[in-house]
Parts: structure tokens; sequence; C-alpha cells
């Protein structure tokens, strides 16, 4: 799991804004081997350490995400 | 900014909402407000407000994430679309006529039954539920009508379920909901929240003696009892869920049929499995826009936008069958293509007030479509489309009615 401090999570990759998170799921649905809802339906990493090839996917969910509560590394608004 | 155009400058307002004509097209009157370049248009409402409509995919998708527009219904400046919404705006507000950070508290109640998990975990329900009624009217034989016999039963059963609401009182939901969504005036409306909410009430009360399934005793027993939410305000958030699980997910699958006989190749590849469901499914909820009124808002700040300016206390609307027809995005937008691949559709809204139950609507369309069309072999309509009578454009789009009829021809 990809829950590892605010601190930490800020140079990941990957980055949550999880106050932001309205639980709309688009993220699941865009790339659900990266992204996943916990038991309160907000957004958490099932991994933080991606491939290449999953960047793109984990970039496709940050567009989807309607209340831009995702962001990627070098790319995603904030 | 003096040389911005403001919505007092406007010398032409189209009226705002339009009827449709064709199920499934946006009014023919909508067109001419993308012809200006956009991204947004002046228009008035059914009252004389001035009001701005958003033309573009793009401006739509920006404007509600971005904190700008608020969606307070007890703001003066909040818009009313339509007469039947001149008493609701007195009414208690659900989380959502909210914004954060209140909006964002009693969302966050909600979110659990709805995520994309526990919505799978309800794949084989709703896939039981879909087949009972197709059974039930395979073994009535046709003609019938589809709205009352498996449109509106369906999600009305599955949101029951969600909710722990007895389906033995489902005819009641079903009256009330359309009470109010289609409310010919102010009284009528109220009175259909008078009557959920003190349904509500009583269950509340109930399952806080007695908990049992489903989310409203979650609801009761976690937050109300915790003191998290008061009463009025669960009633009203869990009168959102049943009208919102209701009328929206119904008129899903009426125009889809509609739609779809009338695009005999679609159809085809629909119900031969050639094209993948979930595409499909976003295709029609592009298409068809039902909920067309996706936003109505107010500027919570001056905003500038191209040439226009919208000033603070602007109504600002949010026009789907606009934004999923907007050709910069959706190339050859007015043609159904269920293989396009059309997610990034706004049909359930964007920003903080994307629709909760967007993962529920999807798994429904998605079992339901797919065994109507396989079932029921020969499906047509048992009347000449011109027949069919459509809602007015100040509510969720669709018809009340589809007699249709299957088998030999």
């Amino acid at each position: 799991m990809g829950g590892t401090g605010q601190g930490a999570e800020a140079r990941e990759p990957v980055s949550l804004l999880h106050e932001r998170c309205v639980g709309a799921g688009q993220c699941v649905l865009t790339a659900p081997a990266i992204f996943t809802q916990d038991d309160a339906g907000i957004v958490s990493l099932v991994q933080s350490a991606l491939g290449a090839d999953q960047l793109a996917a984990a970039r496709a969910a940050a567009g989807f995400c309607p209340s831009r509560a995702i962001r990627v590394a070098g790319a995603g608004p904030g | 900014m003096a040389d911005k155009i403001g919505l007092s400058d406007a010398v032409s307002a189209a009226p705002f909402p339009q009827d449709r004509t064709c199920p499934y097209q946006p009014p023919a009157g909508y067109a001419p407000l993308r012809s200006t370049g956009g991204p947004v248009h002046p228009v008035v409402l059914y009252d004389g407000t001035p009001a701005w409509v958003v033309t573009s995919y793009a401006a739509a998708r920006e404007l509600l994430w971005s904190g700008r527009l608020s969606a307070d219904r007890t703001n003066d400046a909040f818009p009313i679309i339509s007469p039947r919404m001149e008493g609701i705006k007195y009414q208690p507000q659900s989380f959502v006529g909210m914004d954060p950070p209140e909006h964002t508290r009693h969302r966050r109640m909600l979110l659990p039954e709805f995520s994309v998990r526990s919505v799978d975990a309800m794949r084989p329900v709703i896939g039981r539920i879909v087949d009972q009624y197709i059974d039930d009217m395979l073994a009535a034989g046709p003609p019938l009508d589809l709205v009352t016999a498996f449109s509106l039963p369906v999600p009305s059963r599955v949101i029951c379920d969600v909710l722990g609401v007895g389906y033995a009182d489902h005819d009641f939901f079903q009256r009330t909901s359309q009470d109010l969504v289609q409310a010919e005036s102010p009284e009528q409306a109220i009175g259909a929240v008078m009557e959920l909410s003190g349904y509500f009430e009583k269950m509340i009360t109930e399952y806080l003696e007695r908990p049992g399934d489903g989310m409203i005793s979650r609801l009761a027993v976690e937050e109300l009892a915790a003191g998290s939410v008061t009463r009025p305000e669960l009633i009203m958030s869990v009168l959102m869920l049943l009208i919102g699980g209701h009328e929206t997910t119904a008129s899903m699958i009426t125009l889809s049929v509609i739609a779809l006989l009338d695009n005999p190749d679609q159809y085809a590849a629909f119900a031969a499995g050639t094209v993948d469901a979930k595409l499909a499914v976003e295709e029609l909820l592009r298409y068809l826009s039902i909920a067309d009124i996706a936003g109505t808002r107010v500027a919570a700040t001056d905003i500038e936008l191209g040439d226009y300016l919208i000033r603070e206390d602007d109504p600002v609307i949010v026009v789907n069958s606009l934004a999923n027809r907007d050709p910069e995005t959706f190339p050859d937008p007015d043609a159904l293509d269920l293989s396009r691949g059309s997610r990034a559709h706004i049909a359930f809204g964007f920003g903080q007030h994307q629709c909760l139950g967007q993962n529920l609507a999807r798994a429904e369309l998605e079992i339901a479509l797919p065994a109507l069309l396989r079932r029921l072999p020969d499906l047509r309509l048992a009347i000449d489309a011109s027949q069919l009578r459509l809602r007015d454009g100040g509510t969720v789009q669709g018809v009340n009615e589809l007699p249709v009829t299957w088998g030999q021809l």
C-alpha cells in the first residue's frame, strides 16, 4: 500500500490530495492496478512505485479525476 | 475588463431550457448557442432572469472543478430553472445544493456504498433483478410499456436494496420521485418532499431502535447517533439518493432503447456483444445526456472567459448536450458510435458534485441493456415514434411511457 505519509508520498511519482477526493472512483475505473478506494470510499494507492507504462495510466486517471485529487510527477494540473 | 461582454450587454438571449423534439437529440435551439464561438452564451430563464450557458466541453470541465462556481441553493442569486423548483429553494438543502466544506462533509458519509468495489460486489444482485424483470416481460408477452415493466423497476429495486428500504413500498417511491422530478407546480414538488421526508423520518427512528441492513441503517446508527449529521440533513441526503437512483437510470435505459432502434447497426453490434458493454454505455451516456442541465451554479467570483465577463452572482448553467457534443472533443458528435471511447463525457457532471451514484448507474446499464437486447429479439416500438410524449426541457430527459413489442415481425 502507498500510505507512506505526506512527506514520503510527495516524492513518489504519484501523490494524492486526499482532502480533495470526492470518491467518484474515476481513478479506479481508469487504472485499477494503481488506484483503489478504501473502505470509506476515499482514494488510496495500490502501489506507489510505477513503471513507465503505468505512469501514462496514472496521468490518464489524474485527468479523469473530477476534483483534481491526483498529482503525477512531471504532468497534471494542480 | 471594460471591453468584455457581460450579461447586461447581451443583445440576443435565447430562452432556456428548451424542449427536445427528438427524445435523444438536443433541442434545435441549442445549436445556435454554440455558433458564436463561446465558450459561454447568454440565455433567459422562464422567469426573465438572465443567465450564462456554457457551450464548450473544455470550459464546462474547467469551471465545474475550479471552485469559482457555487452550488449554494440558498444564495438569492441561485437561478430557478423551472416553476416546479420555486418552492424547493426554501426547503432544507441536500449536499447537492451545498459548497465545501459542508458539501464535502455530507458527501463523504455517503461514499462507501458507491465505491467501485462496493458496486462490483452488487453486480450479481443487479443481474438477478434484471433477469427477473425480463422473465416477467417474456411471461406477460408483448406489447407492454417498457418504462413500467423494466426501465423504472430495475433501478428502483437496486437503490431500495442499497438504502435498505423495503421494496414493498416501491410504488410509493416511484410515484413520489416522479412527482418531485416532474412536478407541475411548486406545491406538488414540496408535497412530494414532505411525503418522502415523513416516510424516512419514521424509518430512521425504527433503524435507531433496531439496526438492520443497508445504508439508511448505517447512517442512522453511525452518523446520526454520533451527532455528525442532523436528522433533517440525513433525510435530505437519503431523499436525494432515492431520487437520483430512480429517474436517471430509468431514463437512460428507455432512451438507449429508442436511440438504438434508430441506429440498427449499433443495436446489432451491442446485442451480438461485438462491442464492449462498458464502451457502449459510456457512449450512450454521452449521446443521450439525459440530465441535460448538468450543473446549475452561481459565479462565486468574477470570471473572464474569452470575450466574456461572468460577474460574481451571475447564474451559470452547464448543459450536457452542448458539452458532450462539442466537436472539439468528440469528432462527429451527433453520430452514435458505441465503440468511440467516450468516457471523458460529463454526463455525470464534473468537479466536487460529480454524480455519487455513477458507478452504480454504470453497472446497472452495463447489465440491463445487453440482457434486454439479447433476450427480447426484434424489439421494436409498438407505436409510431412521433406519438412519444417527451418530458419538458427543465427535468430529466425522457418519456414516461414506451410501448414496445418483440418477437416475429
